[in-house]
């Protein structure tokens, strides 16, 4: 059978994203590793020839049908570059949706959203790294469990978990209003800046602790804390024609609910809030309603609503028919009025764990999440590794007020962390 | 070991180039065998099968058809 045979149909969450996507606007994430010594360039070379067969699914470019884009398979090398440029950079038409950058002592993924979730990426970068330290003669112990070069694809892992997992059930439309985005002007093209927190994991996870709140909830707490700030550091006219709720966009990994082992998107989006037209909130109060609204949204049974209300959308035997120009002309709408509803994202990834011999030889990991668009301005990815928690906050404003405030409510709670400029 | 003034990564003393970046690396040799980017081999076999011209016809148009027109 001719390669050009094998093609896919983009998931569910996928389906937005060529609609959208532009080259500031790229729907690009990045996962890096920066290990304790120089990456070996031979070694690597041989790691990713070893892993050309292992992800058949990832090889593929995204072609244009009647009424949906879908993905059909390319005869191209997987691309190993310099990392010299800005993140998260756009794929052209004919490129692969997904890149290995390298520089110094760090290797990186790149992959477009049409491909895959954080989840998978980091299912490719930790095959990567594994063959790649297996290139340099360590010893892998057979106990880890990661995706090897030579196996044979299982078609679980390019299977649309999103219909396995689809049952139609009452999923009425979300109603929202409007939410704060930050006020600042935008910096000039290539408008990308990333900074990056290190912050040791004990003492912040004491402090969520202490709290009550998972780490998540008490970083979504801060972010919706620090916006508020910004939002009463404005003129009085300026916050009157503000919008007064502060809402995050968390992205939820299924596959902590439903058993699958896809290597495609398989995430929702819950929506925490805090209502600033109900006075001004102490960070008690944000990090409690927080709280008790992710214990809420993350139920299984909302969370099934979520997943129902998506991909019944899809399926709508309307929407199925309209053809691709104009339903992309309608993501593009959705789309922008998606993004007026939530006030920043933080997407935690969890803590990257290893054995003690791998992880030696690890510094940290890094989580980029794709470039904001311009309603949305800012946002946050989080991943962890050993006693490192790394927060990396895109922004595309000329102002870091909001990494600011973000730094100085760590400091008040005696937090200690470095800042790095990406 | 010596190091790409360009992206940092370690090369090998025999290395004429960085196999990453291209940058030439003075008084090296040619690239070592492995460290070239290799195309890859084909993902989906051919299987030596023998397919008849009616179902080859087939196997190209019916899936291409239904990719496009997929809903």
């Amino acid at each position: 059978m001719p390669d050009s045979l094998f093609w896919m149909p983009l998931d569910n969450a996928a389906k937005i994203y060529p609609a959208i996507r532009t080259d500031e606007l790229t729907s690009v994430f990045r996962l890096s590793v920066v290990l304790k010594e120089r990456v070996k360039a031979r070694q690597l070379l041989e790691a990713v020839n070893a892993l050309e067969e292992r992800f058949p699914y990832y090889k593929v470019t995204l072609k244009i049908g009647v009424f949906w884009f879908y993905l059909e398979h390319d005869h191209q090398a997987i691309s190993v570059k310099p990392d010299l440029d800005i993140p998260c950079r756009a794929f052209h038409k004919h490129e692969l949706m997904f890149r290995v950058l390298v520089r110094e002592n760090c290797i990186s993924v790149e992959f477009s959203h049409i491909l895959t979730d954080a989840t998978g990426g980091l299912e490719f970068l930790k095959s990567l790294l594994f063959s790649y330290f297996l290139h340099c003669g360590i010893t892998i112990p057979e106990t880890v469990l990661f995706l090897r070069p030579g196996e044979t694809p299982d078609y679980e892992e390019y299977e649309d978990a999103y219909n396995r997992y689809f049952k139609r059930t009452v999923s009425p439309r979300m109603n929202l209003r409007a939410a704060f985005h930050l006020p600042f002007s935008l910096n000039r093209p290539s408008r990308l800046n990333i900074s990056v927190f290190e912050i040791p994991a004990d003492a912040i996870l004491k402090k969520a602790r202490s709290s009550g709140l998972s780490l998540t909830e008490y970083l979504i707490s801060i972010y919706l804390f620090a916006l508020q700030s910004i939002y009463e550091t404005l003129p009085a006219l300026q916050q009157r024609a503000a919008n007064r709720i502060l809402r995050i966009e968390v992205p939820v990994n299924l596959r902590n609910f439903y058993p699958s082992r896809t290597m495609r998107n398989f995430s929702v989006y819950v929506l925490p809030e805090i209502d600033l037209r109900l006075g001004h909130y102490t960070f008690e109060e944000a990090a409690e309603t927080v709280h008790h609204l992710m214990q809420l949204e993350t139920n299984k049974k909302l969370i099934h609503k979520i997943l129902s209300r998506n991909v019944g959308g899809e399926r709508n035997l309307i929407v199925k028919r309209i053809p691709l120009f104009i339903k992309s002309f309608l993501l593009k709408t959705f789309y922008s009025l998606g993004t007026s509803r939530y006030s920043g994202v933080v997407t935690n990834l969890g803590r990257v764990t290893f054995p003690s011999e791998i992880s030696q030889l690890i510094d940290k990991f890094i989580f980029i999440p794709p470039p904001p668009s311009k309603k949305l301005k800012a946002n946050c990815g989080v991943v962890g590794f050993g006693n490192k928690l790394t927060l990396c906050f895109g922004n595309i404003t000329s102002s870091d007020l909001l990494e600011q405030k973000f730094s100085t409510f760590l400091y008040g709670q005696d937090i200690p962390h470095k800042i790095i400029r990406y | 070991m010596t190091y790409c003034i360009k992206c940092g990564v370690a090369l090998e003393n025999n290395m004429a180039s960085c196999p990453i970046c291209g940058q030439s690396v003075s008084g090296g040799n040619d690239i070592p065998k492995g460290a070239e980017k290799k195309e890859p081999p084909s993902f989906i076999p051919p299987g030596g099968l023998k397919w008849s011209r009616i179902k080859q016809f087939l196997r190209k148009r019916i899936p291409a058809f239904r990719r496009i027109f997929h809903t």
